[in-house]
């Protein structure tokens, strides 16, 4: 019995010792976003992807050993306008038809502080693959009210549409919508166990009220 | 394009020079109310996308510069229903007591380069109505496809929600940040005399691409 014990105990503290401080998070899509601003005619025009998919693998002691994939559903796209939504997606811009993700590896993470780092990356939209430099900010790590660990990051970014080739107005002079595009990404991510039931779902498709479209 | 240029050039410079306030309303499809709060670790961020109101700007003497604008808070979207209903409950926003925010401007402080500054200002919210105080800043401005003349604004500012009674009384109280950062972006569509839109005058030709006219 003392031998069983012994032996499960030995089991149960193997991964620990492996992998040491080594932590996989799932992104919690409810608690994530992707924002975004550009520039139309003289304001700027607001809005967001909300489904956000990923593993972030985080190494505390070593952030230069940490990992992030992450796909986004490009039908999440929102700014508060239907018609708008379905133009954006429309094959004028996003062409979601053909291209219904944005995807997102790290290649390289280089920290620069406790809590801060630069994450290299592939990042794949309307499927132009180009090589982006993420500065993020990690916001924390905390238990939710369920006894879930969590962490949280926020990163700020611009990049230029016409690098993805969404070209549409740009070779005008006087184009009414700008080609860089501030991004703020806000992603809180969860030790896998807690939203096991939410991740099996597939990634969003087309919703309810573009339909019609 | 050279001539649109200069017809524009010819049309704009006396318009700016004798018209001391020019009256713009806000187009409630081009404007939003975004926020950010703490959630556990992260952030969470919505949105409100129906905004309407009136800017006058003076352009010569900005602190003689209005703005008025009522949001409607069940313009809400957070990106998942259930976080809305709750938010729009009587447990946060209680919305169908409070169902409009309002911003009445009482005091603008210009920077020198005229297009941008401090803006003092009454916010009711939740029933509550204090004063606050934030930079903005005017992002320029231009013809929209429909020869209409149009603003664009900013502004950013951090609320307390504790301030305006919304205590969050909920089973994650101390999990959801007092501090709401709040980002405002306004584009807005000048008037006529006569109170509507105001338009080039249909004399003047000027080349719009067409793909852009058709949202």
């Amino acid at each position: 019995m003392m031998i069983i014990k012994r032996v499960i105990i030995f089991f149960l503290l193997l991964p620990n010792l492996t992998w040491a401080e080594r932590h996989s998070y799932q992104i919690d899509s409810d608690h994530s976003i992707a924002n975004w601003e550009v520039r139309n005619v003289a304001g700027l025009l607001a809005g967001a992807f909300h489904d956000i998919r990923g593993v972030i693998t985080i190494d505390r002691d070593n952030l230069a050993n940490s990992r992030v994939e992450a796909t986004i559903s490009v039908y999440s796209l929102s700014t508060g306008h239907h018609e708008r939504d379905a133009h954006l997606l429309s094959s004028d811009f996003l062409d979601v038809l053909k291209y219904n993700t944005i995807h997102f590896i790290s290649t390289k993470v280089k920290p620069n502080g406790v809590n801060t780092a630069t994450v290299e990356g592939e990042l794949t939209i309307h499927g132009i693959t180009a090589l982006v430099e993420l500065p993020i900010n990690i916001l924390g790590f905390a238990q939710d009210k369920k006894g879930y660990d969590r962490v949280g990051f926020e990163a700020n970014t611009k990049l230029k549409r016409g690098d993805y080739g969404i070209t549409l107005g740009l070779e005008d002079v006087n184009a009414m919508i700008g080609n860089e595009v501030h991004i703020n990404l806000l992603i809180e991510a969860v030790k896998p166990s807690a939203i096991a039931i939410n991740q099996t779902q597939p990634l969003s498709t087309v919703p309810k009220h573009l339909q019609k479209y | 394009m050279l001539k649109w240029f200069i017809t524009s050039m010819i049309l704009f410079f006396p318009l700016q020079l004798y018209a001391e306030v020019e009256a713009f309303q806000i187009d409630n499809a081009h404007s939003f109310a975004k926020w950010q709060v703490r959630h556990v670790v992260g952030k969470v961020s919505g949105v409100f996308s129906n905004i309407t109101g009136k800017v006058n700007i003076n352009r010569q003497q900005l602190e003689k510069s209005q703005i008025s604008a009522t949001i409607n808070v069940f313009s809400l979207d957070s990106y998942h229903q259930k976080r809305d209903a709750h938010i729009l409950s009587k447990k946060i926003l209680d919305a169908t007591q409070f169902k409009f925010m309002i911003f009445e401007s009482t005091q603008v402080v210009a920077n020198e380069d005229k297009m941008s500054g401090i803006m003092t200002g009454q916010l009711t919210l939740h029933g509550m109505t204090k004063e606050i105080s934030f930079p903005f800043k005017i992002l320029g401005f231009a013809l929209d496809p429909w020869q209409h003349y149009r603003v664009g604004l900013q502004a950013q500012l951090i609320l307390k929600r504790s301030d305006f009674g919304i205590q969050g009384n909920t089973p994650y109280t101390n999990q959801v940040g007092n501090e709401i950062e709040v980002a405002l972006f306004l584009e807005a569509i000048k008037l006529s005399i006569n109170g509507g839109f105001w338009q080039l005058p249909k004399t003047t030709k000027i080349d719009v691409n067409p793909s852009l006219t058709n949202e």
